[in-house]
């Protein structure tokens, strides 16, 4: 196990956003909860990020919008998770360099299986 | 203190109540009202004390020393209720006008079930405020209280007297306390804030004209039934009305009772689109309100005669006597010859000129065994002077004419020659059938789309608790193999899971309460009448891909009970799966059967194409719940066609064919006994 690194967490649900925290915990990374992606950009400090898991619905900037944001400021690997699933968005997340898109509820497993390959 | 707008203050969860020196409240935000009951028009402007009580000695000098005080207060709700409150007292010195800034919120309440919702609240507004229709929680129970006085003042009959008195409806939609509505809601009824949605009087979204729609909901509440759906026409903010689809549930086990949950889905576009067609058959109207009518003289002397004979055998009326002599209609129909002729009969029967017309009977003409031509025979024979109805003739080249008919005998009774006007109506008969089957598209499609807004808002809703649940699930079972796990995080881990799971449960009971549709209206319907009826709404599709359609509809009219759009529904998905399934059939051997059979308990409508076959993945799960909606609304999926099916007391099954290549899906619903089925 390396040094712990530190995961942005981006999701307007609370539930989820609490629990994304518990399973990152459990792998030994620390979690940063934010309730939109516009509280993470108004944070600053993306390059403390190792990782950015993020919904793509929500209030203000969309998950997608946030990718490409991100993009810009830091290499670290964007997870886009989203309940509403279309052909439309997934191609959208796609376009903005997303690492991986994962529709709700996933499998837990397949989010531990990237997080470990990311954060070793 | 000034600059901060009332929508700022709204943006809190937590009620925000700011005051004068004197005691009069300034300001209300919406957690105020929320929490207490009271709108802000109701209460800015009266004295604290007066709305919510007193703060006590200790708390007005501690926060005038040293600008805050902190504690707990019992407070009184405009529903009587009282309930225990955290409360921050501040001042807030501005020069000219000390100001006091409460914050406060629920810390216990009365009843042990309103501490439950005040936990599940935050979790219901997210649920609330992600759905797609719009909804409105109502506060009902005043109505309630003023219908009971009405029962009790001895209306007997209270539906009618709520009908016959409109006045009594706009006032019960004054006492409805609007509790919350979700962020759509905002888009439908806006432009505004809402703040001004939750404070406007229920009254003024119902324009006058649909104040009797309203009553129908509160009638449906009154006698009982779970749920209301209607159409009609709402008011926004801005003063612009607008047609809405509104379904009424009444949600059980909430506190108090009397809480009602309200959706509404703009249907507007779709009304407009049936408006449009009507003034389209409206305009052709009155172009053809000028015709030039068609005029035939006729005579049948053998017809007089045969009538004096009947009489004087002592028959007074026709009708049981054709009944007994079908061929009588068409022995009439061969005895009628056109004696003259005018130009526009000559244009209507497809004539070259009058001279091919005159002499002639009306064999082929009218049509064999013709039900309106009996009429006016049996019209004739106890000297009717004038008949007039709708009827279908054929011009000499056997096309089919649908014309306005009217019939004035001679009134010499020894006279046997009548006189007929026709006016040519097809185009509006075409017209009244396309109005007709744009109105039943626009039922269709305002259901489906409902269905398919409160599917997507099921799926969004449910998946983030079970999100949650399953990595919750995973990090315990990491947490778990440690050599020395932690125990008190996984019991705070399987705590939540617990929650999450009640989550899910309030989620389903509440869409439940909108969307399942328990009550299925039983009306006797011919299952033959909708079988062709569906075929007729899917005919554009069946034409483009080249299907062709073969119904083999065994003997005796089958009836069953049940609801006729929500049938329609189930066959049009069937028959859309199987014409999907025909894509790679080579075009002109695309084919449908459609089958309808019963044995002594079940009536079976099978739809079988001869397509590929079931494909493995579907044969591992069929019923694989909220498939996206194809672009044309009809992949509601076989889920919910099955959830229709069972409603009705039936069932579906698809399987591969028996005789070959291909699906065969069977709709069973339970036999009534064969007899004529009802219309509507």
């Amino acid at each position: 196990m390396s040094a712990p690194s530190l995961v942005a967490v981006v999701d307007d649900d609370e539930d989820v956003r609490i629990s994304l925290e518990m399973l990152i915990g459990s792998l030994g990374h620390d979690a940063m909860l934010f309730t939109s992606a516009d509280a993470l950009l108004a944070a600053g400090g993306l390059n403390a990020f190792s990782c950015f898991i993020s919904d793509v619905q929500m209030p203000g900037t969309d998950g997608v919008q946030l990718a490409r944001k991100l993009r810009l400021a830091t290499s670290a690997p964007v997870i886009l998770i989203t309940a509403f699933a279309s052909e439309d968005v997934e191609r959208r997340a796609h376009d903005a360099g997303v690492h991986r898109f994962l529709t709700k509820p996933f499998d837990p497993n397949v989010l531990i299986d990237e997080l470990e390959k990311i954060l070793g | 203190m000034r600059q901060i707008s009332a929508e700022m203050l709204d943006l809190s969860s937590e009620s925000m109540v700011s005051s004068r020196a004197d005691g009069m409240i300034t300001s209300w935000n919406l957690a105020s009202t929320s929490l207490y009951g009271w709108q802000p028009r109701e209460v800015v402007g009266r004295k604290l004390a007066d709305v919510l009580g007193t703060y006590s000695e200790a708390a007005t000098q501690e926060a005038g020393a040293t600008g805050l005080w902190e504690g707990k207060v019992e407070r009184r709700r405009r529903d009587g209720s009282v309930c225990t409150v955290r409360l921050r007292l501040a001042r807030c010195s501005q020069p000219e006008e000390p100001e006091w800034l409460e914050v406060s919120s629920l810390l216990e309440a009365e009843h042990p079930a309103e501490r439950a919702l005040a936990a599940s609240q935050y979790r219901y507004r997210n649920l609330f405020g992600a759905v797609a229709a719009s909804f409105w929680e109502l506060d009902f129970s005043e109505v309630g209280r003023i219908i009971q006085g009405l029962a009790r003042s001895g209306i007997s009959d209270l539906p009618a007297y709520l009908r016959m008195n409109p006045g009594m409806s706009r006032e019960l939609m004054r006492v409805t306390r609007i509790i919350d509505t979700n962020d759509r809601s905002l888009e439908m009824f806006g432009p505004g804030t809402k703040r001004e949605l939750l404070a406007t009087p229920l009254d003024f979204y119902w324009p006058q004209e649909s104040t009797a729609d309203f009553t129908d909901s509160v009638i449906s509440a009154i006698t009982n039934r779970p749920r209301h759906v209607a159409e009609t026409k709402m008011r926004a903010l801005d003063g612009r009305l607008f047609d809405v689809l509104f379904t009424v549930s009444f949600l059980p086990g909430t506190v108090g009772g009397g809480t009602l949950l309200v959706g509404f889905t703009d249907i507007s576009d779709r009304v407009q689109a049936a408006r449009q067609l009507g003034d389209v058959s409206a305009r052709r109207q009155m172009l053809l309100d000028v015709p030039t009518i068609a005029l035939s003289e006729l005579a049948a002397p053998e017809i007089a005669v045969t009538f004096r004979r009947l009489r004087s055998e002592g028959v007074t009326d026709l009708h049981p006597y054709i009944d007994r002599h079908p061929e009588f209609i068409d022995y009439v129909i061969g005895h009628l010859r056109l004696t003259s002729v005018n130009e526009a009969a000559v244009r209507l029967f497809g004539a070259s000129s009058a001279k091919e017309l005159i002499d002639r009977s009306m064999t082929g003409i009218i049509a064999p065994g013709c039900e309106v031509m009996r009429r006016s025979i049996e019209g004739s024979f106890v000297r009717e002077p004038v008949f007039q109805s709708e009827m279908r003739m054929f011009r000499l080249d056997g096309s089919p004419v649908d014309t306005l008919f009217c019939r004035v005998s001679n009134p010499d009774p020894d006279r046997s020659d009548v006189l007929v006007a026709q006016i040519d109506i097809s185009e509006q008969i075409r017209g009244r059938d396309e109005v007709e089957r744009m109105r039943q598209q626009i039922a269709h499609a305002s259901r489906i789309s409902l269905l398919g807004q409160l599917t997507a808002s099921i799926v969004h809703e449910v998946s983030q608790p079970v999100t949650a649940i399953a990595n919750h699930a995973a990090a315990a079972e990491r947490l778990a193999r440690l050599p020395e796990p932690p125990k008190h995080k996984l019991a705070d881990i399987l705590s939540m899971i617990g929650q999450h799971a009640v989550r899910v449960g309030d989620i389903i009971q509440r869409l439940r309460a909108v969307a399942a549709n328990r009550e299925v209206p039983m009306v006797r319907l011919s299952l033959e009448d909708i079988l062709s009826e569906t075929r007729v709404l899917l005919r554009q599709e069946l034409n483009e891909k080249g299907v062709r359609v073969v119904l083999d509809c065994g003997p005796g009219n089958l009836a069953v009970l049940g609801d006729r759009v929500q049938l329609q529904q189930v066959l049009a998905n069937l028959m859309m799966n199987a014409i999907q399934a025909l894509d790679d059939v080579a075009r002109p051997t695309r084919r449908i059967d459609l089958g309808l059979r019963s044995d002594e308990r079940e009536v079976h409508v099978s739809v079988s194409d001869n397509g590929p076959g079931l494909s493995s993945e579907f044969l591992s799960a069929p019923y694989q719940s909220f498939r996206t909606s194809k672009p044309d609304g009809l992949g509601m999926g076989l889920t919910i066609c099955r959830s229709i099916a069972e409603a009705h007391g039936g069932s579906i099954k698809v399987q591969d064919r028996s005789d070959g290549r291909g699906v065969t899906s069977t709709l069973s619903l339970p036999l009534v006994e064969a007899a004529d089925a009802a219309g509507d």
